[in-house]
This record gives structure tokens, sequence and C-alpha cells, in this order.
């Protein structure tokens, strides 16, 4: 593998961060990329079905920076990305949500209580 | 060449006893963008679609669906899997899906 050598201290530090970041944010979406300028079709997909249901939601670019892109991997134990934390729980990765878009259980999960 | 596909098949079969399962090897259409946003110098067997209808999915939400099945082949992401689509049926979801 062609991934750097992750230090585990900071690592640690960033599952910390995340917790906080997914606690305060209601809605926060860990993508590839940016909602303006997506770097993966999956990340791009479950952008633009945020996009479409309309409520506020924070991006995080995990091509930014290793550690988060290995972290939010740890602290979900999910291993891929996107991956879509909403409320504080973790709803799900690129096909889950797009079965939930089509169903619309997405649109009821992202209304606001 | 599909040593990736026969891994997956045989992990699935024997944990999941599946009534229907695909894995489908998808790496050939992303063979063009795969180094540039990976920087994975191979771009073979990279990407899978994996369609699976088990009773074992039974009483569980998608989450947790995915999650067997990503645990199951958790190893496969450490060489060289990218990118992986499941989708998860139980053999009831299967037979009246639309």
């Amino acid at each position: 593998m062609d991934m750097p050598q992750l230090d585990q201290t900071k690592l640690n530090e960033t599952k910390d961060t995340i917790k906080k970041d997914i606690e305060s944010n209601r809605i926060v979406l860990f993508m590839k990329g940016t909602k303006m300028a997506p770097q993966c079709g999956f990340s791009g997909q479950v952008n633009h079905m945020l996009s479409m249901v309309g409520e506020p939601y924070e991006t995080r670019n995990v091509l930014e920076d290793p550690y988060l892109r290995q972290a939010i991997k740890d602290y979900s134990d999910w291993p891929t990305i996107p991956q879509l934390y909403v409320d504080g729980e973790f709803l799900g990765g690129c096909d889950i949500i797009t079965e939930m878009f089509q169903n619309g259980e997405l649109q009821s999960a992202l209304k606001p209580e | 060449m599909t040593n990736r596909k026969n891994r997956i098949q045989s992990i699935i079969e024997t944990a999941l006893s599946p009534t229907h399962l695909e894995v489908i090897d998808d790496s050939a259409s992303h063979a063009e963008h795969l180094p540039v946003l990976s920087g994975h110098v191979n771009s073979e067997e990279s990407h899978f679609h994996i369609i699976v209808v088990s009773d074992r999915f039974e009483g569980l939400n998608p989450v947790k669906r995915h999650r067997e099945v990503n645990q199951l082949i958790a190893s496969e992401f450490d060489t060289g899997l990218h990118a992986l689509t499941i989708k998860t049926f139980t053999p009831e979801q299967w037979s009246t899906r639309a």
C-alpha cells in the first residue's frame, strides 16, 4: 500500500475532533473533495442528494488530511468514503444513503425534530 | 486476474450461505481515473459490486448488513480494494423487489 505511516497519537486526536464535529454539527458528510468540486463519483452522488433534500449540511474533505481519511474509517468502523453523520450517528455510506433517498427515508431522517 | 473476485465469493458463501450472490469486478471502467484519485499503481481488482441475498440479514438494518459484508472482506481493503458497492436483500425482499 502507498498510505503514509500515521502516528497513533495524532490518529486518536483526530478521532476526538471527529466526535466533537459530529456532536456540534447536525449533518456532516465526510467526502472526497468539496461541495463545489467532489473528487469521487460516490461522494458527488451523496453530496447531490443532500443538496436536493435541502437541509443545511457541512462537508469535510478527507483528501486534505491523511489523518482524517483514516480516522473517520476507524471511528465509524466503515471502510469506504463517503460517510454521512446525522445527529451524531452514522447513517450510512453511498449505497445506503442512495437507497434511503430513493424510498424517501433520507428526507425524514434529515428533517429536524 | 480474478483472484479477488473468487476470494470474496468464497468468503461470503461460507459466512452467509446466500441464496443469491453476485460479485462483479468493475475495475475496468475505472481504470482511467483510479491512479489519479488514489495513488494506487495497479488499478486491477479495485472496484467491485456485490449483491447478496441471505436470510442472515433478517431483522438487521442496512448499516448492520453492510458492516457484516465489509467485515468479512476487510483484508481486501488492505491489498488494493478501493471501491465497493453493496446491495443486500433478504430472500423475501429479493423475490418482491421492484
